[in-house]
């Protein structure tokens, strides 16, 4: 079943285009990476799927196109993070930000103490908890966001470039906490970015270019389209990047993602 | 422009009892016109490093000195600002002026009301960033993200810093965006003869432009030294959580696996050429620098 449903949608700032008859079924329980360059559109079509913007075309979320008196009900299955949590913290404490939502849902303070215990052992923030939010590097920041989102149990969880502060280490853990969660949970994971790596724990890649999408496949198949997305200013994941220059020297005859798996099979 | 931390600490709640420091007695010295990359896990102080070098924040034990400012007395604050300058993260988001020419030469209008040159200024600071003249008449809400970060640097270059500092310059930034940047980060040490500090997690893009590194965990300097020694050390990196360049690692996979030690490899396609050349095969040639 489909849990947004995007058909022919004209979108424009001004007299800019930004999606002209663009399409894009999303499945319930899915998590998919939707990349692109600077100005491909990503932004926009968050602020599309959140209500935020106006459309007259087919916006489908839950089955229901979204209009004014069924947007709450749609904005409180679906957890938004977005790139700079400065933005959005507004208590002094983590332990304040992550029971805000619920507090002002009315949740009994014994579930909400539950929850929090929950979340913040999910994604290892237990030891900060007693922190001021805008005192936390800026990954740490990123992980209370994502811990806020989570909290209200969303249907969605909507990633716009939320993990960009957190490094790399750091963020593979968060993605395998993630897919896990989208699994056990069966969340559906929307995820604008443009780091390609996170294609290896999403069900589906789909990348776009001013408004179309130019590749749409799950990996590891989808990285034999790795030149359009160079191409277009992405950046690939290293091992896939030199799996491809391998091959040119015969050396490998497809795409690795994982370095050790690439080194045994160039000295095999 | 040097910088010197002299057994500095610093806590952000220093009033607390059992308060953690976010910097932990360091004590670093930076050379003048090189790029130093500062390196760590989420909350090893990077960015309290990066604030203390800027003189927003006062160690709360120890001394700062930048250059010729001793930042722990008293000194020139509005001379500072023109010696140092600070690119914040996404520093695009404090745009507020309605043209780029407007947006750049706004820290010279206020401090320098009556200086008649500062359009000659604005275009020296856009020619610095790669821009041309064309865009001092746009709206810096118009571009896209990589030239809104060019306009956001231009902006500081204005008051010819001799120290620049850069928080994560090329976060949000897509690939031809950052390669873009990287050459312009390049060439304001090589041709404008700058002292760059860049705090980042882009480990790959630092191991390509940065000569000295600082790694830093739990508040306290792990290393400093140059990039080959730094990232060379790959058991200490991973021992402190910092994070390790592509190519390190895959080569130091290589010699795990293999014991084939390709030593300094600078780059993905330098890689491949030693790669290729293990293997004997002569397809050279077809790989070409970026």
């Amino acid at each position: 079943m489909n849990i947004i449903e995007i058909n022919n949608l004209t979108f424009r700032y001004d007299k800019k285009f930004i999606y002209d008859d663009f399409s894009l079924n999303i499945k319930r329980g899915t998590w998919v990476t939707i990349a692109g360059p600077n100005g491909a559109g990503k932004t926009t079509l968050v602020k599309i799927i959140a209500g935020l913007v106006k459309t007259y075309s087919d916006v489908k979320v839950f089955g229901n196109k979204i209009n004014r008196k069924n947007i709450s009900e749609i904005r409180r299955e679906i957890g938004f993070v977005f790139d700079n949590p400065d933005n959005f913290f507004a208590c002094e404490t983590v332990e304040d930000e992550l029971a805000f939502s619920l507090e002002n849902m009315a949740v009994y303070p014994s579930t909400i103490n539950k929850k929090i215990k929950e979340i913040s052992h999910l994604l290892k923030i237990e030891n900060i908890l007693k922190e001021n939010p805008y005192n936390l590097s800026g990954g740490e920041k990123q992980k209370v966001a994502l811990g806020c989102a989570l909290m209200l149990e969303p249907t969605i969880l909507v990633l716009d470039e939320a993990l960009m502060m957190v490094d790399i280490n750091e963020r593979d853990k968060l993605y395998k906490i993630l897919k896990e969660y989208n699994l056990k949970k069966r969340v559906t994971i929307i995820s604008f970015t443009h780091n390609l790596e996170e294609a290896i724990y999403s069900d589906r890649l789909v990348v776009l270019n001013q408004g179309k999408i130019v590749v749409d496949g799950s990996f590891p198949v989808v990285f034999d389209e790795e030149r359009v997305m160079r191409k277009i200013g992405l950046e690939v994941p290293f091992s896939v990047e030199l799996s491809q220059k391998l091959r040119l020297y015969n050396l490998v005859d497809k795409i690795y993602l994982i370095p050790e798996r690439l080194v045994d099979e160039i000295w095999k | 422009m040097e910088i010197i931390f002299r057994n500095v600490s610093f806590s952000y709640n220093d009033s607390e009892p059992n308060n953690k420091k976010a910097l932990d007695n360091i004590s670093v010295f930076l050379e003048g016109n090189l790029i130093h990359g500062v390196i760590g896990p989420i909350g090893s102080g990077k960015s309290t490093m990066l604030e203390l070098m800027n003189g927003i924040t006062k160690p709360t034990t120890g001394e700062v000195v930048i250059g010729n400012y001793e930042l722990t007395k008293k000194f020139d604050f509005n001379k500072f600002r023109y010696d140092v300058g600070l690119v914040y993260q996404f520093p695009e988001k404090q745009f507020f002026c309605s043209t780029v020419g407007e947006e750049i030469a706004f820290s010279s209008k206020v401090f320098e009301p009556k200086n008649k040159n500062i359009k000659n200024k604005v275009k020296k600071a856009l020619r610095m960033v790669g821009l041309d003249d064309t865009y001092i008449k746009r709206s810096p809400f118009s571009l896209n993200a990589g030239e809104k970060r060019r306009v956001a640097i231009a902006s500081v270059l204005i008051s010819n810093p001799k120290l620049i500092i850069m928080d994560e310059p090329t976060i949000g930034l897509d690939n031809n965006s950052k390669r873009k940047l990287m050459k312009l980060i390049k060439n304001l040490k090589n041709r404008y003869m700058k002292t760059i500090v860049i705090v980042t997690h882009d480990v790959d893009m630092l191991y390509e432009i940065v000569d000295d590194v600082v790694v830093l965990n739990e508040g306290k300097i792990i290393k400093q030294g140059s990039k080959t020694e730094v990232f060379s050390n790959i058991k200490l990196l991973e021992e402190n959580k910092a994070p390790i360049p592509n190519v390190v690692k895959i080569c130091d996979i290589i010699k795990n696996k293999t014991g084939i030690d390709f030593g300094y490899v600078d780059n993905l396609n330098s890689l491949v050429r030693k790669i290729a050349n293990n293997f004997n095969n002569n397809t050279v040639g077809v790989i070409q620098d970026e």
